[in-house]
């Protein structure tokens, strides 16, 4: 990695300071597990590092993000096997028996008012719910393309599929979403 | 539903997304800082292991050259020089005797066999052959 100088990780370091929270969320939303999504991000962030850092600015977002659904991806994969194994044993693990997450359960550490964290929290469960019964793609699509802000070409190359699918994949995602979520919601 | 209510509601989701990254739990915030630490770590790792080792690809390259160069240089020239004989005219002696089919041990008794050639026939009596003829 020959081009890589000092501005290069300076620069690295504020890309990932500026997407590792939205990263997180997207991650978390996905496998529904903090330290799944924790994992996820830090894998992400190593290998964008260690394969494109000497890449231009600009072509990081996308790898970013295709490499982060890619990581999701996998720890679904693992986690669909795992079940099965755990299934064929009789030893199938429920959500509901795993210990409350301590990250979860903590304070809100912004210090925002009880009842404005309150709806800002059933706002975003109704969302991630909405998100939840959307195929795969058409997720992928919303979440890039709106929650992350990408804009389509990038949205493409993070998807790795053309720009039209991009508006096929999220017209059909915000149809569904608008309605799941209803007119109240908006 | 209109398109404003759809721009809306995008905006919307996007708000509650961007929301709900406000309020993370610092133990959250501390992994991911560790983990974007590390990885711009490993980019300055990757960075001073080229610098420092950035001799190391020219050198290779040109010891592989180098190396081919001479392999053909050795592969493509005729012979300039005749062979070195394999064997000297005393050795060629010897390497009949040990490729031949006699037996060796005949070899170790030659001091017997040199006696036995140097004694001369003797005739055989007349009556003898004769008899013998006859019978």
């Amino acid at each position: 990695m020959p081009g890589v100088s000092l501005d290069n990780a300076a620069q690295l370091n504020t890309f990932l300071a500026g997407v590792e929270r939205r990263a997180f969320r997207i991650a978390q939303m996905a496998l529904r597990s903090p330290e799944d999504a924790l994992d996820a991000v830090q894998e992400t962030m190593l290998q964008l590092a260690r394969r494109y850092a000497q890449r231009p600015q600009a072509e990081w977002p996308p790898l970013f993000y295709c490499i982060l659904q890619s990581r999701i991806r996998d720890c679904q994969r693992r986690r669909a096997v795992r079940n099965r194994v755990m299934s064929f044993f009789g030893g199938q693990r429920d959500a509901e028996d795993d210990p409350p997450d301590p990250i979860e359960a903590a304070a809100d550490p912004a210090g925002r008012d009880p009842s404005e964290q309150l709806a800002q929290g059933e706002a975003m469960q109704a969302l991630e719910t909405a998100l939840d019964s959307l195929p795969a793609r058409q997720r992928e699509a919303f979440v890039l393309r709106i929650l992350e802000g990408l804009d389509v070409a990038d949205t493409a190359k993070a998807m790795g599929c053309s720009e039209g699918s991009v508006k096929t994949h999220l017209s059909r995602a915000v149809h569904s979403l608008r309605e799941t979520l209803g007119e109240h919601w908006a | 539903m209109n398109n404003d209510s759809e721009t809306a509601l995008l905006h919307k989701a996007h708000a509650v997304f961007n929301d709900s990254t406000i309020g993370l739990h610092a133990r959250v915030l501390a992994r991911l800082r560790e983990a974007r630490k590390r990885a711009v770590a490993e980019t300055e790792r990757r960075r001073s292991f080229w610098r420092v080792h950035s001799w190391a690809l020219p050198t290779g390259a040109v010891a592989i050259l180098f190396v081919a160069a001479v392999g053909g240089l050795i592969w493509l020239s005729p012979a300039s020089q005749p062979a070195v004989p394999f064997l000297t005219g005393n050795d060629n002696a010897d390497m009949a005797i040990v490729l031949s089919n006699d037996n060796l041990d005949m070899y170790a008794d030659m001091d017997f066999y040199r006696w036995l050639g140097a004694r001369q026939p003797q005739p055989a009596p007349q009556g003898a052959t004769a008899g013998n003829n006859n019978g």
